[in-house]
């Protein structure tokens, strides 16, 4: 038996209309997107300029084949009255054209991604001169926030990572925890943080400004809200920025901050350091903190669980970027300081902010908050 | 013979009256028995009960993440959802339809009267399902695997690296003992196929003469019986770290963290080709008969099936190129990853060479047949982007991945087994599926999958990571997410319609004759739904297209084709 | 490769019917008195199976002249709970792995009934 033959409908009626849809997702296109697309250093332009070459050749092979497709559908659908077909096996002609030329057009992009994987190849960084000098970053993932260390100034901060311009940044990527990923769309794609693996990668950076930085291998909990800052800076103004980092931190001069200090050194200093109150210096975790021969265990003072706070008033995120360290509202005076101020949310309830993070400070009263918010926001 | 004398006495009752044995009630029938067709149903229908679980958790997450900082879903709970999404969509919803197609099809297209070990194929049934249970039952205990399907270490491990805590409950350990316990199914499924497909096949069948479908069935359990081992093992050394104190992955001992990664995507990639290679096989079949021509390039299609089978076994690290593998690995690893294109895109030529000059009957069918040529043709597109490893360093684990993986698993393997459905509900039922409603099942899909996965290509070039189960409002993202979550909806309720159309047909579905399609392959050569021992006659194979040389004698391809 | 098919079939099917003819000297219960749903291949119409047309074995004579017909049921594998049990045991045995040595004791029990059971069912 056969089925009816059911009449033809306008269905490519219903096709147009979804093509207004799909100008939209164009027009979408966020302003403030970390888009690898919006590239500012040599490294992320390299690997996003290959996706106009591959956006180009997809397209063709796209219409092409959707083309023949369509076509094939409209002519030679059944018809009443229409013979059947001429009953064709095949054609080793046909067969030879349709391997050897996706074949060479696959062998173009082959060429291209391992001239591109070569230009970007740890062992491509170039070589430090003077109008491109050589900075040393080691990025260290932990659950779920980042830090970094210049070993060669022996200065540590966490969650913005503060770069000159026109420099090549070499980032040794360190985990002791679990594997991370650093991804800086704007500046560069992303490696690993494999625990046991010294892996490494290097990007420079050709515009000031602040990009986004996001970790890319799911790594618990909160891996989404695991970002960072690069902030992009002159190299006059990294160097004081530099200078500054180097000191230890200020001794508050307010009896508010006064408060805050002493309320830290009771509440958080088993895990946080602040270099001159409780910790003498910048510990390197990647030395420190190994599960090699020789590392030290959690919670010395050498391997604290959360983030050095010495510069904490100079960064621009808190906690792995779920706040912004919004400091013009963190005025201790300021009366709606709870609801405003990102750093007193946080301190009044991290794991309402950010469920499942380490952070465990248990109950503060509002003075406590402010207190705290004097104190910290004033490290600058 | 001397066990079944033994065993008949067993058969009389002491009153000489013969007991209604077990196998004959309801239920006994259901869970006894050993026919390939009852089990190739019951694979369907559990997958497709799985599908509905799965579906349900995707559209939990497109709830989560269709508005920015959303508060539906704890990032615990996102992470377990998210992960047994994943893990049901692979491992109890594709590789068990595929199963069931192949288990109910298999048989009656070789000419054969049932698999080749009917009874270990009922163990992997069961194995397949009480898996099955055994991992989804994990939400009961409010501990679902929450790794990730990936689940990589050290992540998976109870401790991390230098004492931090990681997976401390059972989470991982039911993903583990699941994806073990379903290894063990597809094994012996596996098993089963390529002993029936090798010895079973209708005198005149040659391997050369086989349908499509079966070869890419038989290439599936090649890969599957090569691939899976890799995954046990890796499961049984997590499972020491878990519970005997060893390191393997954990790299303060000695261990590494990249061997997990290396063991998985050992078998990882060659599992993604056995996800979607049936699903060729069934386009494979469904494209000639709705066209009324034979396939075009027979031997290309099966023999390119092959080379992919190969090629998967050597491509796993494109998965890891941001792990930080040498660049002559890298390099290694693009230029076979480009390789295993090439069969695809033969594939996809040999296809539209099919359908090109027929006279196209445009059922559901075949509809959904056409939709799968056309959303593999994007996730071959943007698969091949992916292998272009600088670029890939920028979206790999970004939501691009994700708008890849579901073009190439939704767009493709699933609109593949919605054909099949479709394609073959006249044989499992001998009743038609409602046409009308069908066509608008694949619409409703179509814009859906379209509106739901072609966002997330922007997403991640826009930077979005994948995994995430929040992000922030400033980022650009929003729009495209609430779209995709809107998509998903749609899809939902696609599959709503095919779930009326189904149970409608299955009561009141138009009576379909054995053969509703003028079809050409052996399975349509007996009644609809056959009965048990299928063929009343085994029948003679000359050809590739057996059943059309019967019907159509004067035009048979034995009279004019010659095969090698 | 097409000739060994074709005597794989033979063999099976020649096993079936010596065992038909077999099976009245054991005093089992003869096809006719079975349930109704065992449908009797020839009954269908056509003939009998593919090995009676093509050979006359001296089974298969000794089957017809008894006016005995190959029944389909014969040929079929048969039913069997022991999948599911040797399915449930394993599954029972890996749950026993993590949830302890009493679990994983009744799991090694049950797979060994369920394995002897497997073994020494009739076929």
């Amino acid at each position: 038996m056969r089925m009816p033959v059911f009449p033809r409908t306008k269905r490519w009626i219903a096709l147009l209309g979804c093509l207004p849809l799909f100008s939209i997702l164009f027009a979408a296109c966020g302003e403030n997107s970390p888009s690898i697309l919006n590239t500012a250093g040599p490294v992320a332009a390299s690997e996003s300029g290959l996706f106009w070459i591959i956006l180009w050749i997809s397209v063709v092979i796209f219409i092409l084949v959707e083309g023949i497709l369509i076509f094939s559908i409209a002519r030679y659908r059944e018809r009443p009255g229409m013979p059947n077909p001429f009953q064709r096996h095949g054609n080793m002609t046909l067969e030879l054209i349709w391997t050897v030329i996706p074949t060479l057009v696959l062998f173009v992009i082959l060429f291209f991604t391992i001239r591109g994987l070569l230009q970007v190849a740890p062992e491509n960084e170039p070589a430090p001169t003077a109008a491109q000098p050589r900075i040393e970053v080691t990025a260290i993932g932990h659950q779920w926030w980042w830090e970094f260390h210049y070993p060669n100034y022996n200065v540590t901060t966490a969650d913005t990572l503060e770069v000159p311009v026109n420099a090549t940044i070499h980032v040794n990527l360190f985990s002791n925890n679990v594997i991370h990923s650093f991804w800086v769309p704007a500046l560069t794609g992303k490696t690993d943080l494999v625990p046991g693996h010294e892996n490494k990668k290097w990007f420079v950076a050709e515009k000031e400004g602040t990009y986004l930085g996001i970790c890319a291998e799911y790594c618990g909990t909160q891996h989404a809200n695991m970002r960072f800052n690069v902030k992009v800076v002159s190299s006059d103004a990294f160097k004081s920025w530099m200078s500054t980092q180097q000191q230890a931190a200020v001794s508050p001069t307010d009896s508010l901050a006064q408060k805050g200090q002493e309320l830290f050194k009771n509440q958080c200093a088993s895990c946080h350091g602040i270099v001159g109150v409780n910790v003498k210096q910048y510990y390197d975790t990647q030395k420190e903190c190994t599960d090699a021969p020789g590392g030290k265990a959690n919670g010395t003072p050498e391997c604290q669980l959360g983030p050095n706070l010495t510069h904490f008033g100079s960064r621009s995120l808190i906690a792995g970027g779920v706040l912004d360290n919004n400091a013009d509202k963190c005025n201790p005076n300021n009366p709606n300081l709870l609801q405003e101020c990102n750093l007193a949310k946080w301190l009044k309830d991290p794991q309402g902010v950010k469920p499942g993070n380490d952070m465990a400070i248990g109950e503060l009263t509002n003075d406590q908050i402010q207190q705290l918010v004097a104190y910290l926001e004033g490290l600058k | 013979m001397a066990t079944r004398t033994i065993g008949e006495h067993t058969t009389v009752t002491t009153t000489g009256v013969r007991r209604k044995r077990f196998s004959e009630s309801y239920i006994g029938e259901w869970i006894t028995t050993t026919d390939h067709k009852q089990l190739g149903l019951m694979y369907l229908i559990t997958g497709f009960f799985f599908f509905v679980v799965g579906g349900m958790e995707a559209l939990l997450i497109r709830t989560q993440l269709a508005l920015p900082d959303g508060k539906v879903l704890s990032p615990q709970v996102y992470n377990q959802i998210f992960t047994m999404h994943g893990t049901t969509m692979i491992f109890l919803f594709v590789i068990p339809v595929l199963s069931g197609f192949g288990n109910y099809v298999v048989p009656l297209m070789l000419g054969a009267r049932d698999m080749a070990y009917p009874r270990m194929n009922a163990f992997g049934f069961w194995l397949l399902l009480l898996g099955g249970i055994f991992m989804q039952s994990s939400f009961l205990i409010g501990q679902a695997p929450n790794g990730g399907w990936f689940m990589y270490a050290p992540l998976s491990e109870l401790v991390a690296g230098h004492a931090f805590e990681a997976t401390p409950h059972m989470n991982a350990d039911f993903w583990l003992l699941g994806t073990t316990l379903l290894g063990i199914s597809s094994i012996t499924g596996s098993l089963n196929f390529v002993v029936t497909i090798f010895k079973l096949r209708a005198p005149g069948m040659s391997i050369n003469r086989m349908p499509l479908f079966s070869w890419m069935i038989l290439v599936m359990s090649f890969l599957l019986l090569f691939a899976l081992p890799s995954l046990t093992v890796a499961s049984v050394l997590l499972l020491l770290d878990r519970h005997m104190g060893s390191h393997f992955y954990q790299y303060g001992n000695g261990g590494d963290p990249l061997l997990w990664q290396h063991l998985f995507w050992s078998f990882g990639h060659p599992e993604v080709y056995i996800l979607i290679l049936p699903a060729f096989g069934i386009i494979s079949e469904i494209l000639p008969v709705f066209s009324r021509k034979p396939i075009f390039g027979y031997t290309f299609i099966a023999w390119s099936g092959v080379a992919i089978g190969f090629l998967s076994f050597t491509v796993w690290a494109h998965h890891m190129f941001a792990v930080g593998l040498p660049s002559i690995a890298q390099a290694f690893f693009a230029t076979s990853t480009t390789l295993i294109a090439i069969p695809t895109a033969v594939k996809i030529f040999n296809w539209l060479a099919t359908i090109f000059q027929g006279k196209i009957r445009l059922y559901t069918p075949m509809l959904f047949a056409l939709g799968f040529i056309a959303m593999f043709l994007i996730g071959g597109l943007n698969g091949a982007a992916l292998a272009v490893v600088p670029f890939d360093y920028q979206i790999t684990d970004s939501y691009f991945v994700v708008a890849h993986i579901h073009y190439v698993l939704f767009g493709g393997t699933a609109l593949a087994v919605f054909a099949g459905i479709y394609y073959w509900f006249p044989k499992f039922t001998g009743k038609l599926m409602d046409d009308r409603l069908g066509k608008w099942h694949f619409w409703v899909t179509f814009l859906g999958l379209n509106l739901t996965f072609f966002p997330m290509h922007i997403m991640g070039i826009l930077g979005m990571p994948r995994r995430v189960y929040t992000y922030p409002a400033n980022l650009g993202w929003n729009d495209l997410n609430l779209m995709a979550s809107i998509g998903a909806l749609i899809i939902g309720v696609g599959v709503i319609m095919f779930m009326i159309n189904f149970i409608k047909s299955l009561k009141y579905g138009q009576p379909s004759g054995d053969d509703p399609w003028d079809a050409f392959t052996l399975e349509w050569d007996t009644t609809s739904p056959p009965k048990k021992y299928n063929f009343l006659e085994i029948p003679v194979v000359r050809s590739r297209r057996p059943f059309y040389d019967k019907k159509y004698p004067e035009h048979a391809d034995w009279k004019s084709v010659v095969e090698h | 490769m097409s000739q060994e098919q074709k005597d794989h079939v033979e063999q099976s099917v020649q096993a079936e019917e010596s065992d038909v003819t077999a099976a009245p000297l054991n005093s089992t219960p003869s096809p006719d008195s079975a349930p109704v749903e065992k449908e009797p291949v020839a009954a269908e119409g056509t003939t009998t199976t593919e090995g009676a047309t093509k050979r006359g074995t001296t089974g298969k004579k000794r089957t017809r002249a008894r006016g005995r017909l190959v029944n389909a049921e014969e040929v079929m594998p048969r039913p069997s709970i022991w999948p599911l049990g040797m399915a449930f045991s394993i599954a029972f045995v890996l749950f026993g792995v993590i949830a302890g040595p009493i679990f994983l004791g009744i799991g090694v029990v049950l797979l060994l009934v369920c394995c002897l059971g497997w073994i020494l069912e009739r076929r």
